[in-house]
């Protein structure tokens, strides 16, 4: 990605985001060039506002001055999402620990954010927050590691539980409530190229007040949730239907039932730790 | 010359890009909504080129989402065939429909999102009442506005959607709005129209295949990507005169008789300087008797350049190029009276 823009905090959050990532050389293609620039005319100076532009398209309605930022990562979701089909996207966080990826597939609202920031938190590498992206010729996830916006009440126990990580500015009043980005770890943006074998699916859903459950799901019912989860299961055809049974073949499935994040971390990492020998 | 303009002239000059050229290249293909045919164009032209891997990404990325849209018509094509058998009229297939159903060579990587067809006007009500009744719906939106000046000054029904696709359906009546200065007798070219082998399905001939897309080239309001319709003008003639030695006279009596000489004009110019389109030199001298008075040429000949071949270093061009061709795209397509009145209803001025 070429990334320009004249709006001075964004380019500054930018910057404590992807710090640690290398610049493109000049010899090598992009995939998408982004402009993140004011709004000309009388909103330059009332209210100014901002807009996203890909290639001088601009294809979203202009966000507050402010809200750069989370505009931005939204927008380049949106890019991906339009273009990535040669992958199955599914709506799931990635994270990987010595060498053993994790899917993490959910609906918004149910704590998969907070969960996959907390692991990272814990020192997982972070694929991805948002989009896991699979590739159909060896059934591995290719890194996007971005900036995972927290919402709301995660904002607070993220802080507490993994103080050590790296938090944006507090967005108020988002479409999804406030919002506070936790910066990807250095590590994980260096090791961005570096695709990895995914071996356990958990399903999290966050349930206040719930005891912590962790129940095994036959691949037929994950196979059948991630259809649903997957943004672009029809275009992908057959191939999106090869790719999800190798990866259920290949992975264990559980469904986690959770009211508290220290005890769902717990579980995680109890999974992968009875793999090792 | 912009890349886009170069590598669809010349594919093999893809194999000179670099790495600048080529993200030019993405970036115009994703303006024009010409990625999936650049796919489809190196792919088949250029086999053993090893493209950049963001490239690659992108071009076969969006060629599979095509691809997909293609499904999506083509199944829904099915379900509209049952109509069509029952009907005494024709039931013509227009663009990208059209394409897919008559197989035609330029039809892979062409992005469509909605379907287009064309009944006699006679028959819209009977069609319009069948399609209901299988479950098309218009937009619970619509205004009464909008419904009035589909129904009376269009040449189409408002859109359609069914419940169970995500394809949006156009249920023409007439090639061009009926309120147009050029007022077009659609009644030959729903004579023409030929029967797809093994469907209940019309398309047009490629004669009016070429003049339908000129005509809407030359006014449609909607200006993003007209280089992908020049482009089609452009392989539409070749195949044309490929398969069909009558093609450039038949295309010139067609023209005349519809009153549409002055938009093939255009059109041909403008696919000769970009693309290297040659039309026979007596059918070419034809059409430029078509040309309009000189300082009119030159305006609109710069025009449609700024706003088919955009400077990215000269952005004021392109909005001032599309700012003054949409003017005139409502201009050609109503009297001034109406003009004003769809504009006042538009601006809000009239809140009803």
């Amino acid at each position: 990605m070429r990334l320009g823009s004249d709006v001075d905090s964004f380019s500054a959050t930018w910057q404590r985001s992807y710090a640690s990532l290398d610049v493109l050389p000049e010899d090598e293609v992009c995939h998408f060039r982004i402009v993140v620039e004011r709004q000309l005319g009388a909103r330059r100076w009332y209210r100014p506002q901002v807009v996203f532009r890909i290639e001088g398209l601009t294809p979203f309605d202009p966000y507050p001055l402010d809200h750069a930022f989370p505009m931005f990562e939204w927008g380049l979701n949106w890019c991906i999402a339009m273009s990535a089909h040669d992958y199955l996207m599914l709506h799931s966080a990635v994270v990987e620990r010595d060498g053993c990826a994790v899917v993490l597939p959910a609906q918004p609202g149910s704590g998969k954010s907070t969960l996959c920031a907390a692991l990272v938190g814990r020192g997982w590498r972070l694929l991805s927050d948002e989009f896991g992206i699979l590739r159909h010729a060896d059934g591995c996830f290719l890194p996007l590691p971005r900036a995972a916006p927290l919402k709301n009440a995660s904002i607070p126990l993220l802080r507490d539980f993994a103080p050590h990580l790296g938090f944006g500015p507090r967005y108020a009043k988002t479409r999804k409530g406030d919002v506070v980005h936790m910066f990807p770890p250095g590590d994980s943006l260096q090791r961005q190229a570096d695709p990895a074998r995914p071996r356990f699916i958990v399903f999290p859903r966050y349930e206040p007040g719930a005891a912590l459950q962790l129940q095994e799901q036959p691949p037929e019912v994950a196979m059948t949730r991630l259809v649903n989860n997957s943004f672009n299961y029809r275009v992908s055809g057959a191939l999106g239907f090869r790719s999800l049974c190798r990866l259920v073949r290949e992975c264990a499935s559980y469904q986690l039932i959770n009211g508290d994040l220290s005890e769902a971390v717990a579980a995680v990492e109890s999974l992968v730790q009875a793999r090792e020998p | 010359m912009n890349t886009l303009i170069a590598v669809l002239r010349n594919p093999d000059c893809a194999r000179e890009l670099s790495p600048s050229q080529w993200e030019a290249l993405l970036g115009e293909g994703r303006r024009s909504r010409m990625l999936a045919r650049l796919h489809h164009l190196l792919a088949h032209e250029v086999p053993d080129l090893d493209l950049p891997v963001a490239v690659r990404d992108m071009l076969s990325g969006h060629a599979r989402y095509v691809a997909h849209m293609h499904v999506l018509v083509r199944s829904e094509l099915r379900g509209l065939g049952k109509l069509a058998a029952q009907v005494e009229y024709p039931v013509i297939l227009l663009k990208g429909a059209a394409y897919l159903m008559a197989e035609l060579p330029f039809a892979a990587g062409r992005g469509l999102s909605d379907i287009d067809v064309l009944v006699p006007r006679h028959a819209l009500p009977d069609f319009e009442q069948r399609l209901r009744d299988v479950g098309w719906e218009f937009d619970p939106n619509l205004t009464a506005y909008d419904n009035q000046y589909y129904r009376q000054w269009s040449h189409e029904l408002p859109p359609l959607r069914h419940s169970d696709c995500s394809l949006e359906l156009d249920v023409h009546h007439n090639l061009i709005q009926v309120t147009s200065r050029s007022a077009l007798d659609v009644a030959p070219v729903i004579e023409r129209s030929e029967r797809v082998a093994g469907t209940p399905f019309y398309v047009l001939a490629p004669t009016d295949r070429v003049l339908h897309s000129a005509l809407h080239l030359m006014m449609s309001d909607e200006l993003r990507g007209g280089i992908r319709d020049l482009y089609d003008i452009h392989v539409a003639c070749l195949h044309g005169a490929e398969r069909d030695a009558n093609f450039w006279p038949d295309l010139l009596a067609h023209g005349r008789a519809l009153g549409l000489l002055r938009p093939l004009y255009y059109c041909l110019s403008l696919a000769g300087d970009l693309f290297g389109l040659e039309p026979p030199d007596t059918v070419w001298h034809t059409v430029l008797a078509a040309r309009p008075a000189y300082p009119v040429d030159r305006l609109m000949s710069t025009l449609m350049r700024w706003h088919l071949v955009p400077q990215v270093d000269q952005p004021w061009r392109v909005t001032a190029a599309e700012q003054l061709l949409y003017l005139r795209s409502h201009w050609i397509r109503m009297p001034p009276g109406l003009l004003l009145r769809h504009l006042v209803q538009k601006s809000g001025l009239m809140a009803s």
